[in-house]
């Protein structure tokens, strides 16, 4: 079976087994829920507690909230909603063949060009994913020395020095590790310069900053160009290639693109947050949709900025 | 319990940045993010720290203070957007769903904003999740209708999944095929499935709540094993085995039922 088959039936498991569950003992209070992370209840309340979070959405979206405030940012992970859709695609085609009321070939086409999970063997299914495979090799020698009862004879207590000597290896390793990435975007770009074909893409890291990365299409060699201190949402280049616009949570940055290749950081930075702005570029005029409205109106203000002179014209 | 400086916990520079970090991520807009961090600071220090009063020593006073801050959330979006509550079938797709319902439907973000703010995902995926939600609820998002009295709840709200209208026990997974109908732009996908093969399938499932927490924790929200085992309180290894034995009883109850899931990679070969 296929790692994308086993998470459709996971998901079709969870709606059949979410009804007709019945909580039991009383609501848990917050220090309860606290509790339940630091496994200091006892089982029977454990069970109890266990019990309202199965059934009470409300108080499984505040332990959730709960445990991801007590994360760090480097052991957390978002991205199973890709793998999740995958699995939602695959258990849509399959209850569709299951009820024979297949109609569109096209229709699966289309989903299965979004299934990208190639079939595994079931041996590797469980594997974690790279950021969990890190934390979990922190995380081993961490449960071997909690295992290492005080009294045990001289070779466990050698196992249990080594295991605190690796647990500190990797601690430290971790330290020095390079950052990690997130995300990347990325757009067809030829050098400012040279004019050969490439890509320019900006970079998240785990460490909070972007770094902007340019790459000529026939070589491997990757220049690094510059960061900001903010994950990049969108990357825009203007008609003539001159200008860079960069979209980030709390600004957008618009830049030179032979400065930003020739080594020279200066960029404005215009006051739009990404919650109420769009960008595009009109010729080499970068357009700023505003949205003023709460909803889905076309009431956007534009403000139009002319890179060239620095002058922000509003609506 | 007198003893604790509430204060130099919560100011520590880690504890506020897991609150900073946990309220960008459920409140789209830095600016409200940024303010719901304010009012549970506030909150928190109300009247010489109160709430913390009722700490009675049993968990780490970190850990205390992320779980109170956690209902603090809540609270604040409450104040701020009413106690409207996602539709049961939304809430059975995992917290993204609730995540994205809530910025359209209640902040009333635009498609874009809430589409850029999610870009860690695969755009197109949030785009359908988006597009179905909004077929389903054509009040979502419209400055000039108010959210219906349906998906107001009156209570604080611990009350069972099952009191809501749209949530009969028996339609549950009727509602879910629908969404997932909606999804796929097909109204008919499931007409053909039989309700007693679906009420055969879950009488032979029997999932504890733990295995059902951990299935829902991986598959609709998102974390890792060691996230889960860690906000479980249970070994590293244990999530993985736990969920690895609830897929099997799953395939087997599916099986009981007469109904196969089919792999992707064997449609493929037939489409071929």
């Amino acid at each position: 079976m296929s790692k994308a088959d086993r998470h459709s039936e996971a998901i079709l498991g969870i709606q059949l087994a979410e009804p007709r569950r019945k909580a039991t003992g009383s609501p848990p209070s917050d220090e309860e829920l606290a509790q339940l992370r630091e496994g200091s209840l006892t089982n029977e309340r454990r069970e109890e507690v266990l019990s309202h979070l199965a059934t009470q959405p409300e108080r499984y979206r505040q332990w959730l909230d709960l445990a991801a405030m007590a994360e760090t940012p480097e052991s957390s992970s978002g991205s199973l909603l890709t793998i999740l859709s995958r699995g939602l695609n695959n258990w849509l085609i399959d209850w569709r063949y299951a009820a024979g009321g297949l109609a569109s070939m096209a229709a699966i086409a289309l989903l299965l060009g979004q299934l990208q999970t190639p079939p595994s063997d079931d041996s590797d299914y469980l594997a974690e994913s790279t950021l969990s495979d890190m934390a979990g090799a922190a995380g081993a020698p961490e449960q071997e020395i909690h295992t290492a009862a005080p009294a045990a004879p001289a070779s466990q207590k050698a196992e249990s020095r080594m295991a605190m000597d690796r647990a500190e290896e990797l601690q430290s390793a971790a330290k020095m590790a390079p950052p990690t990435e997130l995300s990347r975007r990325c757009i067809a770009l030829p050098h400012p310069i040279s004019k050969r074909t490439g890509t320019l893409c900006a970079v998240a890291l785990n460490t909070g900053v972007s770094s902007l990365r340019g790459q000529s299409s026939n070589t491997a060699d990757v220049l690094e160009l510059d960061d900001l201190h903010e994950a990049v949402l969108e990357l825009k280049v203007s008609a003539d290639q001159q200008w860079l616009a960069l979209q980030t949570a709390q600004a957008v940055h618009v830049q030179q693109l032979k400065n930003l290749f020739g080594d020279n950081t200066e960029r404005a930075q215009l006051p739009f947050n990404a919650g109420t702005a769009t960008l595009r570029w009109d010729e080499n005029v970068l357009i700023v949709s505003v949205l003023q409205a709460l909803g889905d109106s076309d009431d956007d203000q534009k403000y139009r900025y002319l890179p060239e002179t620095g002058e922000l014209i509003k609506p | 319990m007198s003893a604790i400086n509430w204060a130099n916990i919560v100011f520590e520079q880690q504890w506020m940045q897991g609150l900073e970090r946990q309220a960008k991520h459920r409140f789209i807009e830095p600016v409200t993010a940024e303010e719901a961090s304010t009012f549970v600071l506030e909150k928190l220090a109300e009247e010489d720290w109160a709430r913390c009063k009722t700490y009675r020593g049993n968990a780490k006073p970190t850990t205390f203070l992320f779980s109170l801050s956690a209902r603090l959330l809540e609270e604040f979006s409450r104040q701020r957007y009413g106690r409207a509550r996602p539709p049961q079938w939304l809430e059975q797709q995992g917290e993204t769903w609730v995540r994205l319902w809530r910025a359209l439907c209640l902040e009333r973000h635009t498609t874009e904003s809430v589409v850029a703010r999610h870009s860690q995902h695969d755009p197109g995926v949030i785009r359908n999740i988006i597009r179905t939600i909004k077929a389903r609820l054509p009040w979502c998002g419209a400055v000039n209708l108010p959210v219906p009295e349906a998906y107001l709840g009156n209570d604080e709200s611990l009350m069972p999944a099952t009191a809501f209208d749209d949530c009969l026990e028996q339609h549950c997974l009727e509602e879910s095929l629908a969404t997932l109908s909606a999804l796929l732009g097909d109204d008919d996908a499931f007409v053909d499935v039989h309700h007693d093969a679906i009420e055969r399938a879950r009488a032979a499932l029997t999932l504890d709540d733990e295995s059902l927490l951990m299935l829902k924790m991986h598959f609709q929200d998102g974390l890792n094993f060691s996230t889960i085992a860690r906000a479980l309180g249970v070994p590293n290894h244990q999530p993985g085995r736990q969920i690895k034995r609830s897929l099997q009883q799953i395939h087997t109850a599916l099986a009981t039922a007469g109904l196969h899931l089919r792999s992707a990679a064997d449609i493929l070969e037939d489409t071929r």
